[in-house]
């Protein structure tokens, strides 16, 4: 009897590629992906002209890509034989000995930075009770968690040398040295760029102090947390076994009215955010331009402050109105109307400046606080 | 459209297989060439004509020699129209922009910018069609008088965008008929999944290695660090080229087609001259058919000899790309061989040790030169190579160990299997236990692993580049 051959790696190649493509073609559109949080690509527009100029073309490789069948499994696969090759980043996060990620940051924008801490020094000559300070980036306390050589840079210097060069036209505030003194491995998300509800609450006392108001105590309020947070780090790196954190919050004892960008909302915070993938996007539902809490019974002189910030200060803000009637936070990258207006409508007891380091060094739209 | 992307494996692939494994044997050409042609024009819409001029034009040449066979002047007068023509747009395209700067650098008289999109393996098939009509001129092979035929060796997907360069003596017979069998098609799938691996799991893993050093100016990389990212250069390049021929070869198995082997362990050479019989085997006998050899090759006077090899490795430089890094890296391997045949390869061979482990360093000096275009950025950064400028990197002593430990399996994943171990153990394996079931269950298994983990990385990939694609 003639025995027939089988030819093993053709059947492997074909069958694999066959089962692939038509899984592929039956698989559902998917319009956001939660494992990255990001809109998926579905379509790419055909016209003569996108044809030509080859935007169709790359445009529909992103489609295959972002639709591909089990696409979240396959990059659970891809993560998993990078770290069987003992890789220690992707995509600008570096892996921490315990687990926690952090932002890779080898190079910073100098030029940015002096241009952006002038236009502070031009804001604050022009006002005489602002407050300024910058938060590190979560690595600067756990550097003991990096691998060797990293060649992370060192924000504390740098941000001293802010400190020396605004000297007293600002009223300084040491987040660095305040987050020095506690215990690193609380302060921030392990999963996220941000600092910590709790994190927040020291922040918010600190900054009370200074300023010379009681701050209000935890006892008065709520701690929230909510657990399976995946966080910005994540969504960009992707490791597989990473461990979610919990996302923790102070919550207020009384309401507070709210309006984002002149619309009326329900809160301070946006509770179904907090069912999806990005729950810190709940906090003052993301970063709007301009952002007002209010108490709800407001004297015949209210007393208002206005903070300007990042996303770090998003679970830091709402603290405040338990120390003012009116609470106005600007989002400079979302306000392109400018500071100046505001200031001359409103008349502000206190004026906070508070970012992230890499937020400042990268801020393209810091010129609007002289605008 | 890359051979390592989802859209080629799960769209292009299956369907253009399908229609051409169903398509009768006499129109399996013609469905070749316009598979191939949607293939081509998924990248380039706007070069489709300059594609359709080089099949009809060459196609006409080769007529045209062989209808006035008995007229030397108009025979010849064939061959160059066909050699105007195609260098014509390689020059073109390629070298117009790199003309007009030098011009201007020279002159100082200002110049248009010329900034063109190189049209996709121009480089590539242009020499292709050349060996047609030079062998067709030279009567190596008989013109093909089926357009159909010779338009789909021009635009043949597989070997169109970057090698091996296909001559096409080399298909002539498979154009007009093949076979396509199983036992080919097993082999052409084996190589596809492994070039796939090569490219997908291993350059473009070391390469963003080099990539990040390449971007960090120069007090921030140490010496040791140096030779780390040139190291990783140096594997990322043979295996994404090599990877690529491997799909390619592999591609033209499934079709029916035998391509010529492109690399054989380069990095195993004993010479530099050993070297380049195993690096782009094809670009490199090409230039000794239609060039070297014309020229007068190594039969003549050493002074000529010199001369014939000079004006090779400044071509083989430029073809590489228009900038004067290219030309000084071609220059650099003319004077290594012509130090090697005069001096050194009687003392290599006596001292076989010595030799392979001088290789590997003055290939990756090599593949720094062609890697870095700014010739100041290159002169640092081969300083930088020998501690010229600071061994150390003061801002952060221990780049190189962070480099190692995030890089350090990839790279060794590399050195090995640019050597012929994983091939000598299985041919041992496969001498001594013929027909093991075991045996050939693990090299599926294996090749399984390979081609789920490529999958795997094309479906997140930030980063697959082809090196080879821009020449």
């Amino acid at each position: 009897m003639k025995k027939r051959r089988i030819y093993p790696t053709a059947l492997l190649l074909f069958g694999f590629i066959a089962v692939a493509t038509i899984a592929d073609l039956v698989n559902p559109v998917r319009t956001f992906s939660e494992m990255e949080n990001r809109e998926l690509k579905t379509t790419s527009r055909f016209t003569m002209s996108r044809l030509f100029s080859g935007e169709f073309q790359s445009r529909y490789e992103e489609v295959v890509a972002d639709q591909f069948v089990g696409r979240d499994e396959w990059i659970t696969l891809k993560s998993m034989t990078e770290s069987a090759l003992l890789k220690t980043e992707n995509n600008g996060i570096l892996y921490g000995k315990n687990g926690a990620l952090f932002g890779k940051l080898t190079s910073y924008n100098k030029e940015q930075l002096d241009k952006n801490i002038g236009f502070l020094g031009q804001f604050a000559s022009a006002h005489d009770n602002v407050t300024f300070g910058i938060i590190p980036s979560s690595y600067t306390y756990s550097l003991d968690q990096l691998p060797v050589g990293n060649g992370q840079i060192d924000q504390l210097p740098i941000i001293a040398d802010i400190q020396q060069t605004l000297g007293d036209s600002i009223e300084w505030f040491d987040a660095a040295g305040l987050l020095a003194a506690q215990d690193s491995e609380s302060l921030y998300y392990n999963t996220d760029h941000h600092w910590r509800g709790t994190t927040a609450y020291l922040a918010y006392t600190a900054l009370c102090e200074q300023m010379g108001l009681e701050p209000i105590s935890t006892d008065q309020l709520t701690l929230r947390e909510v657990e399976d947070f995946y966080g910005s780090y994540f969504s960009k790196c992707k490791k597989a076994g990473t461990e979610p954190d919990t996302l923790t919050f102070y919550d207020l004892p009384f309401e507070v009215d709210v309006t984002v960008d002149g619309a009326e909302k329900d809160g301070w915070y946006d509770p179904a955010q907090l069912d999806k993938r990005d729950k810190y996007g709940a906090f003052l539902y993301g970063n709007g331009g301009l952002t007002i809490l209010s108490r709800q019974e407001q004297p015949e002189k209210p007393s208002n402050l206005l903070l300007i910030k990042d996303s770090f200060s998003n679970a830091l803000a709402p603290l405040f109105t338990a120390n003012f009637d009116n609470v106005y936070i600007v989002d400079l990258r979302s306000y392109p109307a400018g500071l100046t207006a505001l200031c001359e409508q409103t008349d502000f007891e206190n004026i906070v400046v508070l970012y992230n380091f890499e937020n400042l060094e990268s801020d393209t739209n810091f010129y609007r606080i002289v605008q | 459209m890359v051979f390592s992307s989802l859209l080629f494996l799960f769209q292009f692939l299956p369907a253009a297989l399908l229609v051409y494994y169903l398509t009768p044997r006499r129109f399996k050409n013609l469905t070749l060439l316009i598979v191939s042609l949607i293939f081509y024009s998924w990248g380039e819409v706007k070069y489709l004509p300059i594609m359709f001029a080089s099949m009809l034009i060459d196609y006409t040449c080769g007529q045209g020699i062989k209808r006035f066979g008995h007229n030397p002047k108009l025979r010849k007068l064939f061959l160059i129209l066909s050699m105007v023509f195609n260098l014509g747009i390689l020059f073109t395209f390629k070298y117009t922009g790199f003309f007009l700067e030098n011009i201007e650098a020279i002159t100082r008289i200002p110049m248009p910018d010329f900034n063109v999109k190189l049209p996709l393996g121009i480089s590539f098939y242009t020499f292709q069609t050349m060996s047609y009509t030079i062998d067709v001129y030279r009567g190596d092979v008989k013109p093909e008088d089926n357009i159909i035929n010779f338009s789909a060796y021009v635009v043949l997907f597989p070997q169109l965008i970057a090698g091996p360069i296909v001559r096409y003596s080399d298909v002539a017979a498979e154009l007009k008929k093949r076979r396509i069998t199983l036992p080919m098609i097993e082999r052409g799938a084996t190589l596809f999944i492994l070039g796939l691996g090569c490219k997908v799991l291993i350059a473009n893993n070391v390469g963003s290695l080099w990539d990040s050093t390449a971007l960090l100016p120069l007090d921030q990389i140490s010496t040791p660090m140096a030779w780390i990212a040139a190291l990783a250069y140096s594997l990322q390049i043979y295996f994404d080229f090599s990877g690529y021929s491997l799909m390619a070869i592999g591609l033209g198995d499934m079709l029916g087609f035998r391509f010529p082997q492109n690399f054989n362990y380069p990095y195993i050479a004993g010479s530099v001259t050993d070297f380049w019989r195993r690096w782009h085997m094809t670009l490199s006998s090409w230039f000794r058919e239609y060039v070297y050899f014309p020229l007068g090759g190594s039969r003549c006077s050493e002074g000529k000899r010199t001369r014939n090899l000079l004006i090779v490795w400044a071509l083989t430089g430029l073809w590489h790309g228009a900038s004067w890094n290219f030309v000084l890296w071609g220059l650099w391997f003319f004077v290594l061989l012509v130090i090697e045949k005069k001096w050194l390869l009687g003392w290599y061979h006596r001292h076989k040790v010595i030799a392979h482990l001088i290789m590997p360093v003055i290939l990756m000096i090599s593949w720094v030169i062609f890697a870095i275009t700014d010739f100041s950025r290159l002169g640092g950064f081969l300083g930088k190579m020998f501690g010229i400028g600071g061994a150390v990197n003061q801002s952060n002593p221990f780049d190189w160990l962070y480099a190692l430990h995030g890089y350090g399996v990839s790279l060794l994943i590399g050195i090995i299997m640019s050597l012929p171990v994983v091939k000598i153990v299985h041919e041992k394996l496969a001498i001594r236990f013929p027909g093991n079931k075991i045996l050939s269950g693990v090299r599926t298994v294996l090749l399984a692993v390979i081609l789920i983990i490529s999958t795997a990385y094309l479906v997140d990939s930030t980063y697959n580049p082809f090196i080879y694609w821009n020449f």
